[in-house]
């Protein structure tokens, strides 16, 4: 028989070594429009393996190859054709192995009943069409997926892009204000003064803004692999952070005791971790200081840092890592919400923990926990 | 136990038994070789009957277009509906396929009945009597009998001449000769080729069983080798001589008397 164009679907592939058995059940489908191709050889019927076909129909008992191996060969292929096989009763219990593994979708016995059968394959077509449907469907959602992807990912280029460049404008846009805050510090006018200083406020918060949103992008892109020493680079914060805290007043002590400690953890990251913990700490106490306590145990490096601020209310606690999470009574203060949302991912990233204990009034206490690497490493 | 009023033999007794199973492992056979015309010849009554839906179709439209007093108009709009209906139906196609649905449905036919004598003979009582048999029908009825167990691995000619006879009894001739195929087929590794050739050479009627393959490492079941024993014992009766030549084939040559 002549072999159909490849890009043509086959609804209907008859595979019978009796070539009257390959017309009788053609003649079946006869008033129902599909394209059937038969083969009395089975050799024949396998090199259509890379051909679109709805359903196979296929004797069992054939010379050289039987019907079995021919839908397994198929299959193998991952032709998605639906496989059914037409086979003597009594060969049912000894195929029942080679049926499953070959994926067969239904067997028909012999003799078979025309009606039957036509079902059966029918069937076997709505189940190709649904599986074809799904795969489309399948297909176009990934193709929406990706689209969708590359759209988030150039947006986030851009906003890392606006964000570095943003950098130096608001850098010269804070030492022109200054100059002229300098240079008005005389003069009376309050309004000039006010319009001054909230005009740097809003310079800060957009520094603090670009800032995270630059960190951010670098969470995403680079987890952490380098290992950090931990007393030194709290004792350099400390002394930075101290100098912010004698403005307003305020007391910020380190004790840490012992050797080295290293954790798993990368050292920009643990350095912005520790400026936002005790720089937030800072911010939110009007009185009294800071203190920070490093302690190094048999698998984790825990680092203290209690205020003497405000206090954050329980029914807040679980919600302050959250992004642009902020408590009301300190809107007046600069920040944008995202500093612990940001340690939180930091400290989550290095496989550590991050908690909080409060009591209004009195203070808070945030516990950073980071794995220590052994120092055999 | 007697077999028609003559004293068993402890060969009687073993021809008997070896007869019944092979009688009972060709049944599965058997069933599989007239499931396939059982198949197709009850498809081509269902896919008949669904032809003759549209014939009768066809023929009631026609009816309408020869109802006494139709008016032109009316005429012109039913032969319109029997062409279409012709183009529809595919009638064309339907009159080419009732030909050889019918064809193919005898030959179907055919074959049952066939197979059925086939099975008849071979398994039919054993009468001892000894009468001239044609050889061609012996073989062929063996031939079919022994089909579902070669064809799906072995190729099998048979060339006969229809006016051989030979004086035997048909039973245990059938039952000889469908062992001596069946011990062929075996040593040949149950692929390739078979060729059966009957001739008449002087006062001796040949029939060589050759196969293109020898496959030295088969080894027959004892119960093969009993039923070749008992194939031997029936043909020395009649005074068949049997020759087994296996060397890059396997060759069985046997010397008949003429009937």
């Amino acid at each position: 028989m002549e072999t159909p164009a490849q890009e043509k679907v086959i609804d209907l592939m008859i595979v019978d070594d009796d070539p009257k058995t390959l017309k009788a059940v053609s003649r079946i489908f006869h008033r129902d429009d599909l394209e059937i191709v038969t083969f009395d050889c089975p050799e024949k019927a396998a090199k259509l393996c890379n051909y679109q076909i709805k359903v196979i129909l296929c004797d069992n008992k054939m010379p050289k190859i039987s019907g079995i191996d021919l839908l397994r060969h198929f299959l193998e292929k991952k032709n998605r054709a639906t496989r059914i096989l037409i086979t003597g009763h009594a060969e049912i219990e000894s195929m029942e192995a080679a049926i499953n593994v070959s994926q067969i979708f239904k067997y028909v016995t012999k003799p078979y009943d025309s009606k039957e059968l036509r079902e059966v394959v029918f069937q076997g077509m709505a189940k190709y069409d649904k599986k074809t449907q799904s795969i489309a469907q399948s297909k176009s959602d990934l193709a929406a997926l990706n689209s969708a992807t590359k759209r988030v990912e150039r947006y986030e280029q851009n906003a890392k892009a606006v964000a570095h460049d943003l950098r130096n404008p608001l850098s010269t846009l804070r030492l022109g204000l200054e100059l002229v805050e300098d240079r008005i510090s005389d003069v009376s006018d309050q309004s000039a003064k006010k319009f001054l200083e909230a005009s740097l406020r809003s310079i800060d918060r957009l520094t603090v803004i670009t800032k995270d949103l630059t960190l951010r992008d670098k969470n995403e892109e680079n987890p952490p692999k380098s290992f950090t020493e931990i007393r030194q680079l709290l004792k350099d914060v400390t002394s930075i952070e101290k100098i912010a805290a004698k403005k307003k007043g305020l007391s910020c002590e380190l004790s840490q005791s012992g050797s080295e400690c290293w954790a798993l953890v990368e050292e920009e990251k643990a350095s912005r971790l520790f400026f936002n913990i005790i720089g937030n700490a800072i911010k939110y106490t009007r009185e009294g200081g800071i203190r920070i306590n490093l302690n190094k145990k048999d698998s984790t490096i825990d680092v203290e840092i209690m205020d003497t601020g405000d206090g954050i209310p329980q029914d807040k606690l679980h919600w302050i890592f959250e992004r642009d999470a902020r408590l009301n009574n300190h809107k007046d203060i600069r920040g944008t919400g995202v500093g612990l949302s940001v340690c939180k991912e930091i400290v989550d990233d290095a496989k550590g923990e991050l908690s909080v204990n409060s009591v209004v009034g009195v203070g808070s206490v945030f516990l950073i926990s980071l794995p220590r690497v052994m120092d055999s490493n | 136990m007697q077999i028609d009023g003559k004293p068993e033999t402890t060969f009687e007794s073993r021809f008997c038994r070896a007869r019944q199973a092979s009688i009972g492992r060709l049944t599965l056979g058997l069933a599989h070789e007239l499931n396939n015309p059982i198949g197709f010849v009850s498809s081509n009554l269902q896919s008949l009957a669904n032809y003759t839906e549209d014939f009768k179709t066809l023929i009631d439209q026609v009816k309408k277009l020869s109802k006494p007093g139709n008016r032109p108009e009316e005429i012109a709009d039913s032969l319109e509906k029997t062409n279409e209906l012709i183009e529809n139906l595919a009638i064309d196609e339907l009159i080419e396929d009732l030909e050889n649905l019918t064809h193919e449905s005898q030959e179907g036919m055919d074959r049952l009945q066939s197979l059925v004598a086939s099975l008849q003979e071979f398994g039919k009582k054993d009468t001892l009597k000894v009468e001239s048999i044609e050889l061609e029908k012996c073989l062929k009825r063996v031939l079919a009998v022994l089909r579902n167990e070669l064809k799906y691995t072995c190729e099998i000619d048979i060339e006969c001449d229809k006016s051989i006879n030979i004086a035997a009894n048909e039973t245990r001739l059938s039952f000889a000769l469908a062992t001596i195929v069946m011990r062929v087929f075996a040593l040949s590794g149950s692929r390739g080729k078979i060729e059966i050739k009957a001739y008449p050479e002087n006062e001796y009627i040949f029939v060589s069983i050759l196969s293109d393959k020898y496959d030295h490492q088969v080894e027959l079941e004892n119960r093969q080798q009993e039923d070749f024993e008992i194939a031997r014992s029936i043909l020395h009766e009649i005074s068949c001589k049997m020759e087994f030549q296996n060397d890059k084939q396997v060759n069985c040559l046997l010397q008949l008397n003429k009937s």
